[in-house]
């Protein structure tokens, strides 16, 4: 995990930890239905943000405004302090996302997706690729081709893009989806472990998560 | 984080993109097929007479690449941003325009330099003098290069629409483009004057600045307020 700069963080006094990620009045549209206005999130180390609403509430697009993948019509979203739009890869370098789709090509195998999506963030080792599948239960899927997985196994291949990225912010968008119940128990223990060693995860879900024993804060969207 | 350099990401852009389509030989092979078929119909279709295939050759080259170049560039990155892998090289931490120009390498080497190669073959059943074969093949390979850049740019802007592929024939610039082209075919073939290194950098500077645009927010945002006149412009 890269060392926290203590200049460029502002500290919850609640909690008494370091607020690394914070977006304050986000206000976002589509089309002529008004999603979410003036929302203000902040996150700390170690903390995990569980966003629940119904469905179309705009949940997703939240967690894309924080992302950077979409710009608010109002707000703004900073990581560090620093507003993500003018420090975008120091962002997205620290960040690792699994959207409602797995972003893999249906040709290539589970460890040529993963080596590829992550040769763009830092220099890997071969082993590396083994042990994230290996953690997710798919060592022995390495070199099967995506289009002839599960939708479960594609979904724990996106998540060993996650833990091979070694980011510190986590940002998952209904990780428990087609998972079976080993693979929703995967999601808990390793989503308790990232949090555990400092982390910080953005959880859009609507079933309740297992995750324990760290904080968790709940914005429920109408 | 030691992040990987730009160079490096580039080329292992470069690198999926053609393993991609040597998996799914059709994405390859299409563009080609297409330009094979256009240059040996039109003689099928005309009087086969050497002296009016050779005066129609250069048009029916470069209008064939133009049109093979198009027919591929529809599909540049629409399924990347239908499979979601477009999100993750936008959240990635390299540029998103470099990455962007790297699938564009990709497209012209998988497309437009096939057209290159295979010209002679075409040159020669078109009647064109020995002398003018060379002539087509620089010319073809300077231009292919742009076409893929341009045919890049409209599938950005284009990449958030279901029926997006049409527009993609009739935007303003590929037009603007196919009659420079015409005026440089004329210029190899007959000696006629024209000035088309103008059509360069206008192209370049549209592609660095729209596309990486285009795609981060053609997709699911087509349809934010904000966007909306940028889309309809298409």
């Amino acid at each position: 995990m890269p060392a926290l700069n203590q200049a460029e963080t502002r500290t919850d006094t609640a909690h008494g930890r370091d607020i690394l990620l914070e977006g304050q009045n986000l206000t976002l549209w589509r089309g002529e239905k008004r999603l979410f206005h003036q929302v203000s999130v902040q996150l700390a180390a170690g903390e995990m943000l569980h966003v629940t609403g119904a469905n179309g509430c705009g949940k997703t697009s939240l967690l894309r405004v924080l992302c950077g993948l979409t710009l608010p019509e109002t707000g703004h979203v900073s990581w560090r302090g620093r507003p993500v739009m003018r420090s975008r890869a120091d962002y997205h370098a620290e960040m690792s996302y699994v959207g409602h789709r797995e972003s893999l090509k249906a040709e290539l195998s589970a460890a040529e997706n993963l080596a590829f999506d992550l040769g763009l963030r830092r220099r890997l080792e071969p082993a590396d690729i083994d042990s994230a599948l290996e953690q997710v239960g798919l060592g022995a899927a390495r070199d099967v081709p995506s289009r002839g997985l599960s939708a479960g196994q594609r979904r724990r291949v996106s998540l060993a893009r996650c833990l091979a990225s070694r980011a510190r912010l986590w940002v998952l968008d209904e990780p428990y989806t087609n998972l079976d119940v080993a693979g929703r128990q995967l999601v808990d223990r390793v989503l308790t472990e990232h949090l555990r060693e400092d982390g910080l995860a953005l959880l859009v879900a609507h079933q309740n998560h297992g995750v324990d024993g760290v904080p968790v804060r709940q914005f429920v969207m109408d | 984080m030691d992040i990987p350099g730009l160079g490096q990401s580039f080329v292992l852009q470069i690198i999926r993109d053609l393993r991609l389509a040597f998996r799914n030989m059709g994405q390859l092979t299409n563009p080609l097929m297409f330009f094979v078929m256009v240059t040996t119909l039109f003689p099928l279709a005309l009087n086969p007479s050497p002296q009016l295939l050779e005066a129609i050759a250069p048009g029916v080259v470069w209008v064939a690449a133009l049109l093979a170049s198009l027919l591929a560039a529809e599909g540049l990155f629409r399924q990347d941003v239908d499979d979601g892998t477009m999100e993750q090289l936008a959240l990635s931490p390299q540029p998103l325009a470099l990455m962007l120009l790297a699938k564009t390498t990709a497209h012209w080497l998988m497309t437009g330099l096939p057209l290159v190669i295979v010209s002679p073959i075409v040159a020669y059943g078109l009647f064109l003098p020995r002398g003018a074969v060379p002539v087509t093949m620089l010319a073809l390979a300077l231009a292919t290069p742009i076409l893929s850049l341009i045919g890049g740019m409209m599938a950005a802007l284009v990449v958030g629409l279901r029926r997006g592929g049409g527009l993609l024939s009739f935007d303003p610039a590929d037009r603007h483009a196919s009659a420079h082209f015409r005026r440089a075919s004329h210029r190899f073939g007959h000696d006629r004057p024209g000035n088309d290194r103008r059509v360069v950098p206008p192209c370049c500077a549209a592609f660095a600045g729209h596309q990486p645009c285009a795609v981060r927010h053609g997709g699911r945002d087509a349809h934010q307020s904000r966007l909306r006149p940028m889309v309809s412009c298409c």
